[in-house]
């Protein structure tokens, strides 16, 4: 596909290689954990416990005395895991809305719009807030409320593409001849939302993964043992002077995770010249 | 122009009842009966039966938001039910809190960003330059919680120049504005960037140097004014989004706001209070959201005269 | 002959750009006399814009600018300071550019661009300089000024804006002022307003002008004297009368009888064949060698000299009693 093509061609460009090779390795952590960590992640071990950083224990113990990098790299996992679900789900649903609104258009369209609004007039966080508390906490609550803040961006952003390109001739010309809307929108419009939903999408897990972290420290979000990052911070927050290193080490994770999917997301950006 | 103004106004009125309408249902979307809920361990029959009369949950549900509504009106927020005190009152001393914080906030998002942004214009893809972009970058990457815990475990724990938390005085605002101001920074810096840039290729700069205006006065006479048209309304947008939502914040330095009443309501089931803080919260990023809008409307003479 | 107001000698500029060097201008020798008004035709692509630019030392910094002096009113502005630049552009040398909509900042009131030119050169006080507004503004021919210095660019048409630009231009009483196709993006009949504009003011105050366009009709009504450029070269210069009535140099011919002349009663177009040379492919020997019909084997192997006839420079080998010979072989 073009998509590839073009990528291919731009791997000279740093932002994009940077950011490409970020979200590899983190796929691979997630992906084969078990090659690369050294210890079992819920493996306690009470007398090792609020170790700092050793030739053992490369980031240092927990207060359980679980391995911090251990804990890190099977953290990916479940970060990568929410990301994906919530950016699919919320992208989907906000694409068929967007699309739905904006080659029906009318009446249809300043209902769905309407509906949009809704949840963009809460402030993020408060959004994701709100929404577990309906939802639940833990993992699942967590994609849902993330996915519902991406659901109103997705349309808005799908809508104008598929406005724009609506009005191009050859849409119009094909309208003309009589082509079906399925046909049309499957030929024509599909190919021109590809390259800023993409974009979209990269940006939208780089918040993802924030509002995560946000959510499950303020412990509404993956509930423990299961190691998150968020909450591994939280969980830190109580040995904050005494072992730095329990606070420090997940947020350098999270940083770094999402860094790469701004990089990704910005070089996409640039390269498919896209105005978002 | 008038016209504009009057047409966002009444576009809001759906959205405004459809957020006051949720954050009544909210009570009935925690899975379980409310009153059991709140009562929690405390919930006999006789006690969750009162508890149901004592907040009307009795009543169809029609009527209860008549209820709701006609409270509201009334500036009446309801009691807190695990501090039992008036919520408007906690609202009263909360609200202006954070308010100070996002106008710190907001400051140095300003100065900062726009300090940032500006050298990096004028200096494009110099090693300044750089630095510059990837400082941005990083912080609108930064988890806003763990640079706290950075902040206050260098300049609290560390140099000892600022109090790690709570509210005393100047001093302990600007760690957490600065929290909440860093990922706006790189916001703000990123746009002033790309925006100067571009105009700096337009016609009407060279038209200026022809004229014999120095550099110092291109960039602030002719290319910011262009390029705080997209930048205020980007901050307008921040600042919605610190008044609205500094939740994070105010958790980890235990600031007194809105954000922190609203975290510590929903851990503690305080439905009561989840709704007001809920509805204030939204309200005031809907109204902040209309001004910004507004704002931009009057910045641009192209849109203000025709 | 009035005294030599600007004398640019050898001036070669190059940029760097993604597909190498490219040679914009090759070295141009230039000359204006006070009170005079110069037109440089052209056609895009062949280095008039370039020529203004680096004087006024407006160009992206990717170019080089080279030149064995640029002399204007007696010093060489090759050695300027920056500052000192600051203090001749829109003071002694002036420029208005061709879209004058895009060449006005749209958030800056019209009355407010026009007066930055008074704040920047002038030591007026804030109500002597509103009154010189006004009367600029009225001498340009804005209607009602009191009012219409409180718009905005874009609340103006085509011919006003351009109007303000020469209202800037000339606030000063600059010795030159450069015109880079002032009248392209404007229909007839406003171009026909705006050059007359021009042509008064120039007499006027005296100034010299130096007119940048691609159309002869131009020249014709305001220029006495005119460069014919291309590929980065002077091929041709002259009085205007002699120039265009009898044009020595195979390109500047080829021009004049693109016109289409309505009396004729001539249906065919004609044009030149082939493309206008890139400054990043230049032609050998004599720039226009590949499109010209009596084209020779010396063309192709030396370049031209410009030379002399009585009033009349040309760069050709047709010309040149030297080379003649060589090129009727």
């Amino acid at each position: 596909m073009e998509l590839f093509n073009r990528i291919k061609g731009n791997l000279g460009n740093k932002t994009l290689f940077a950011g490409m090779a970020i979200i590899a390795i983190l796929l691979f952590c997630a992906i084969f954990p078990n090659w690369i960590a050294m210890y079992d992640p819920h493996a306690q071990n009470l007398e090792n416990v609020l170790q700092s950083v050793s030739i053992n224990h490369l980031l240092g113990t927990d207060e359980f005395g679980r391995d911090v990098l251990s804990r890190l790299i099977y953290g990916t996992r479940i970060t990568l895991a929410i990301i994906f679900v919530s950016v699919l789900t919320g992208g989907f649903i906000g694409c068929l809305f967007g699309i739905l609104a904006g080659y029906i258009g009318k009446f249809v369209d300043t209902i769905i719009m309407r509906l949009m609004d809704i949840p963009l007039a809460f402030p993020g966080v408060l959004l994701s807030l709100a929404a577990i508390q309906i939802v639940g906490k833990g993992v699942v609550g967590i994609i849902i409320a993330t996915s519902f803040y991406a659901i109103p961006q997705f349309a808005r952003l799908v809508r104008v593409c598929i406005l724009s390109a609506r009005e191009s001739f050859y849409v119009q010309g094909a309208q003309a001849i009589g082509e079906s809307h399925i046909s049309i929108i499957w030929r024509y419009i599909l190919p021109n939302i590809w390259a800023p939903t993409l974009v979209l999408a990269t940006l939208r897990c780089a918040i993802v993964v924030q509002i995560a972290a946000a959510l499950s420290f303020l412990g509404l979000g993956v509930q423990p043992p299961t190691p998150e990052w968020g909450a591994m911070i939280a969980a830190g927050k109580m040995y904050l002077v005494r072992s730095p290193h329990l606070t420090l080490f997940p947020g350098l994770a999270i940083t770094i995770t999402v860094f790469g999917f701004n990089l990704l997301g910005d070089a996409l950006r640039d390269i498919m010249d896209v105005k978002l | 122009m008038i016209s504009e103004i009057i047409k966002r106004i009444l576009y809001l009125i759906p959205v405004t009842l459809a957020v006051i309408f949720i954050t009544f249902i909210v009570i009935y979307s925690i899975p379980g009966n409310p009153a059991e809920v709140i009562l929690d361990l405390e919930a006999t029959k006789e006690n969750v039966a009162a508890l149901e009369k004592e907040m009307g949950l009795d009543q169809p549900l029609y009527v209860q938001y008549v209820i709701y509504i006609n409270k509201l009106l009334h500036g009446n927020l309801g009691y807190s039910y695990r501090t039992r005190r008036s919520i408007a009152g906690e609202v009263r001393s909360y609200y202006p809190n954070t308010i100070i914080l996002a106008v710190f906030a907001l400051v140095l998002a300003v100065v900062i960003g726009g300090i940032v942004g500006i050298l990096s214009a004028l200096r494009p893809n110099s090693y300044l330059d750089f630095a510059f972009r990837g400082f941005s970058v990083l912080g609108i990457s930064v988890p806003e919680f763990w640079f706290g815990f950075l902040l206050i475990l260098f300049f609290a724990v560390f140099l000892r120049w600022f109090p790690s938390e709570g509210k005393h005085g100047i001093s302990s605002c600007f760690l957490p504005a600065l929290t909440l101001s860093f990922s706006a920074i790189g916001t703000i810096a990123r746009l002033l960037r790309t925006s100067l840039l571009e105009i700096f290729h337009e016609p009407y700069i060279r038209a200026a140097r022809a004229k014999g205006a120095s550099n110092v006065m291109i960039v602030f006479r002719h290319a910011l004014k262009n390029a705080m048209i997209p930048a205020i309304t980007v901050l307008g947008f921040m600042m919605g989004r610190f008044l609205g939502g500094a939740v994070v914040v105010e958790t980890v330095f235990n600031w007194p706001g809105m954000g922190r009443l609203a975290v510590d309501a929903i851990l503690g089931r305080d439905i009561p209070l989840i709704q007001a803080t809920i509805l204030i919260l939204a309200l005031t990023y809907i109204i902040i959201n209309l001004m910004v809008d507004l704002l931009y409307l009057t910045l641009d003479p192209r849109i203000r005269f025709h | 002959m009035a005294e030599v107001l600007l004398e640019i000698k050898d001036l070669k500029v190059t940029f760097d750009s993604r597909f190498g060097v490219v040679k914009a201008l090759n070295g141009i020798d230039l000359q204006i006399h006070k009170g005079e008004s110069l037109g440089i035709v052209g056609e895009s692509g062949s280095g008039k814009s370039v020529t203004a630019l680096s004087l006024l030392r407006l160009l992206s910094p990717n170019a080089t600018v080279s030149a064995q002096s640029i002399m204007f009113e007696g010093e060489n502005l090759l050695q300027k300071s920056e500052n000192e630049m600051l203090k001749i552009r829109g003071r002694k040398i002036s420029m208005i550019f061709q879209d004058a909509s895009s060449s006005l900042n749209p958030v800056l009131t019209v009355g407010r661009q026009v007066e930055e030119a008074f704040i920047l050169h002038s030591q007026f006080a804030k109500k002597a300089r509103r009154e010189k507004l006004i009367d600029i503004l009225r001498l340009v021919g804005i209607p009602d000024p009191t009012l219409n210095m409180k718009g905005y660019p874009h609340q103006f048409s085509g011919g006003m804006n351009q109007r303000i630009m020469i209202a800037i231009a000339i606030s000063c009483n600059p010795s030159l002022m450069i015109a880079d196709e002032p009248t392209t993006a404007l229909d007839v009949t406003t171009q026909a307003q705006i050059l007359d504009l021009l042509k008064h003011l120039i007499d006027e105050k005296q100034t010299s002008l130096l007119m940048i366009t691609h159309d002869f009709g131009i020249v014709k009504e305001l220029c006495e004297r005119v460069c014919v450029m291309y590929g980065g070269e002077i091929l041709e210069e002259g009085y205007a009368k002699d120039v265009l009535f009898s044009p020595f140099h195979p390109y500047t011919q080829g021009l004049i009888n693109c016109i289409p002349k309505v009396e004729s009663g001539d249906q065919t177009l004609r044009g030149i064949p082939g493309e206008a040379a890139k400054g990043t492919n230049l032609p050998s020997g004599c720039v226009f060698h590949p499109r010209c019909e009596k084209v020779k084997e010396i063309c192709v192997e030396e370049k031209p000299a410009l030379v002399t006839t009585g009033n009349h420079k040309v760069r050709c080998f047709r010309f040149d009693t030297n080379k003649r010979d060589r090129w009727k072989q």
